[in-house]
């Protein structure tokens, strides 16, 4: 997929969280969890295991737990999936636009103007309101108390990067970005990843080999041997797995806690800890092209009872990408190289912005010679004081140095600035650059 | 100054275990020493399956490279280059005369002695991918997963991995780090042709390198259960004057808990690369 090479914008891109919040329900009797099962059977391999090998898509749009209005409500009708989706089929903005010209700042997003080209939309089918099946109620259970204290301290310390138009925390440390951020991992087990979202399961005797396209390689022993001990298993965990009829099962302990960090693809929130954490996974064969894989999690440390979610997996999907100027590719999902690492230089880019808006700070300029004036100017004394920008997204006008680095956007509604960021870029520097 | 130390170390170190049992000449075992060759159930080709690993320096230099004192003083003997024999066939790699001079430069860059991402050198010491051949001679373990129609290797660094279609003709869609990698069987040898790689890696710590015209042959033959005989042909008609070759053997890891860990060097260059950025928190 031709995304991976603008992992350059990771930080940016990171929008979508399985946002998991300590739920309210009360905690029911938990009985152990064990996969529907399913009718299907699948070729074998040589060596007689079930094949389950080629690329899987776990692309999705479904929220890891029920939103609280439609307690009861465990599908959508087709008619609800298609108004759900509807505005992904929407045309995209682009700067001769008009009606992305005209959409405010808020709407943009809507309009998908600038994460549009990064997430393809085209989701495994599924119909579900959550991807949580047990408990029934589609929420994560309770936490204990002590891990509230742990998650909230940990949310205190790191506060949630953010990229774009929208303010972000100051970025001090590499700590400040979570494991996907700084190309490191992602949690395991791992859900959709919001683009790339896909993974090709090989097998060999005695092993399984999961590559993700982003970021994560697991392999998996199926031959007995003992766990890893302590924290040995790293990012991924020390996994062991083994088949029950067609369904893979893999055992999943001895994780570095350092995974709490959370990010683009995670289960579990940043913050929720990691070294006691037990998970067992079901890769359930439904279809030919179809796996139903099921996540139980487990930590009473944590939580207050098990909880398991699922997510179809759809095999050698054939996908359409459109980019902002409307056209259109179609390809078999390839799994290709995403060298994250080899790329990153959001991570010291930013902590070197940090230090430099902290100067700026220290030598702060009158409001009046600062981007902060240009609030409240028209898009005509824009252009007479700085000429034309080089880039306008809708009611957004970018405005970069000669050798294109990033100086300030400025926002407009109704032909006004309402916004500008950074607010505190002297105008001499904007002058003096172009 | 702190960081590329523990970095340079950490690399060195696994190196250095691994020299304990330096082998410099190739005993060829025969199958009835070594144990019979194993072979798929499926085509009755060799079983690569496994995991393996070379016991040698070619990673310091792919040439001769004698012994030397750590490049970083305070690490001491921890970080002594160690000697080794070249794995080259006839001895040197045919540079191009003005391609040598730039290899001489990168050997001067290949350990910059200050922190930041330096692209200049090793690519190793930045934990960026290692490239074919490369990964093959890391001081890490790797691991062949054969299954009939793909192959997939993984390497420990980082975990660096290659896809390998079996009998097809895809062509490289684009360059990256690990390039593109198509096999077939030559008799009992798999022979994986690689292209498509960028020119961004480096064969080794002593700054031989290659450019983005790189065409690597590689050519997997078992000698016995555990022990592969691994070859390269290079080719890059703009650094060297002919194609040249590469040979070592691959043993296989024995032991019966034998796995890949955890080596996401990623976490290890965080504050060689961004230390010097760090602001202190506000009051």
């Amino acid at each position: 997929m031709r995304h991976r090479l603008l992992i350059l914008t990771l930080a940016a891109a990171v929008w979508w969280t399985g946002t998991v919040t300590s739920g309210q329900a009360p905690a029911a009797a938990a009985a152990p969890f064990t996969p529907p099962s399913s009718s299907y059977t699948p070729a074998k391999t040589p060596w007689g295991d079930p094949d389950l090998q080629g690329v899987w898509d776990n692309h999705s749009n479904v929220p890891m737990e029920r939103p609280k209005n439609i307690a009861d409500k465990k599908t959508y009708t087709d008619d609800e999936i298609r108004a759900r989706n509807s505005r992904n089929n929407e045309p995209l903005c682009n700067q001769n636009d008009e009606r992305c010209a005209k959409a405010t700042v808020a709407e943009l997003d809507r309009l998908r103007a600038y994460n549009s080209f990064w997430t393809p939309t085209d989701y495994v089918s599924d119909n579900r309101t959550a991807l949580i099946e047990d408990p029934a109620d589609g929420r994560v259970p309770p936490m204990t108390p002590r891990a509230i204290e742990i998650q909230r301290a940990h949310v205190r310390a790191h506060p949630p990067t953010n990229g774009g138009d929208n303010d972000a925390p100051e970025i001090r440390h590499w700590n400040d970005y979570d494991l996907a951020e700084r190309c490191i991992a992602a949690q395991v087990p791992t859900t959709t990843m919001g683009y790339n979202s896909a993974q090709y399961l090989m097998q060999s005797p005695g092993w399984v080999m999961l590559a993700h396209e982003r970021l994560n390689t697991r392999i998996i022993a199926l031959d007995g041997r003992p766990h890893l001990n302590g924290t040995l298993g790293g990012w991924m965990g020390s996994s062991r797995g083994h088949w029950e009829g067609n369904t893979l099962v893999v055992e999943t302990q001895s994780f570095t806690d350092k995974q709490s960090g959370g990010s683009v693809g995670a289960f579990a929130d940043a913050g929720i800890p990691f070294t006691n954490l037990r998970t067992v996974e079901y890769f359930v064969p439904v279809g030919p092209n179809r796996i139903h894989y099921y996540v139980t999690v487990n930590d009473p440390a944590t939580w207050t009872r098990p909880w398991t979610f699922m997510q179809p997996w759809e095999k050698d999907r054939s996908l359409s990408y459109s980019d902002n100027i409307g056209s259109v590719t179609t390809e078999p999902y390839q799994i290709y190289e995403y060298a994250c690492h080899e790329g990153n230089n959001t991570v010291g880019n930013s902590m070197r912005g940090t230090i430099a808006a902290r100067q700026r700070e220290a030598n702060r300029l009158p409001d009046a010679q600062l981007t902060k004036s240009l609030i409240g100017t028209t898009d005509a004394e824009i252009r007479a004081m700085f000429g034309a920008p080089v880039e306008i997204a809708g009611p957004r006008w970018q405005y970069s140095t000669s050798n294109g680095i990033l100086l300030f956007y400025a926002f407009f509604e109704n032909g006004k600035v309402v916004r500008v960021r950074p607010e505190d870029l002297p105008l001499t520097d904007v002058v003096r650059t172009r | 100054m702190r960081m590329q130390w523990r970095c340079f170390l950490t690399q060195s170190a696994a190196a250095a275990a691994l020299a304990a049992g330096l082998v410099t000449t190739t005993p060829v075992p025969t199958e009835a020493q070594g144990g019979a060759i194993p072979r798929t159930s499926w085509d009755k080709k060799p079983d690569l399956n496994g995991i393996w690993q070379v016991m040698n320096t070619a990673n310091w230099d792919l040439e001769d490279h004698p012994g030397g004192p750590s490049p970083v003083f305070i690490t001491g003997v921890w970080g002594a280059r160690l000697p080794g024999l070249s794995v080259v066939d006839g001895g040197k790699i045919p540079y191009k005369p003005e391609a040598l001079a730039k290899r001489e430069q990168n050997r001067k860059n290949a350990l910059p002695g200050k922190p930041g991402r330096n692209l200049d050198a090793d690519p190793e010491l930045n934990c960026f991918l290692p490239g074919v051949p490369r990964a093959t001679y890391l001081p890490h373990p790797f691991q062949i997963f054969q299954s009939p129609n793909r192959m997939w290797m993984v390497y420990e660094f980082s975990y660096a991995r290659r896809e390998i279609f079996m009998n097809g003709k895809e062509e490289a869609p684009i360059d990256s780090w690990m390039g593109w990698s198509n096999a077939r069987w030559d008799g009992d040898t798999l022979v994986i042709d690689v292209t498509g790689q960028n020119d961004q890696s480096w064969f080794d710590r002593a700054g031989n390198y290659h450019t983005d015209a790189l065409h690597v042959v590689e050519r997997y033959t078992m000698i016995d259960r555990d022990h592969i005989t691994y070859e390269a042909t290079i080719e890059d008609p703009n650094v060297f004057t002919r194609p040249w070759k590469i040979s070592m053997p691959l043993y296989r890891r024995i032991e019966k808990n034998a796995q890949l860990l955890e080596f996401r060097c990623q976490e290890y260059v965080e504050e060689f690369f961004y230390g010097e950025f760090v602001s202190p928190p506000r009051d």
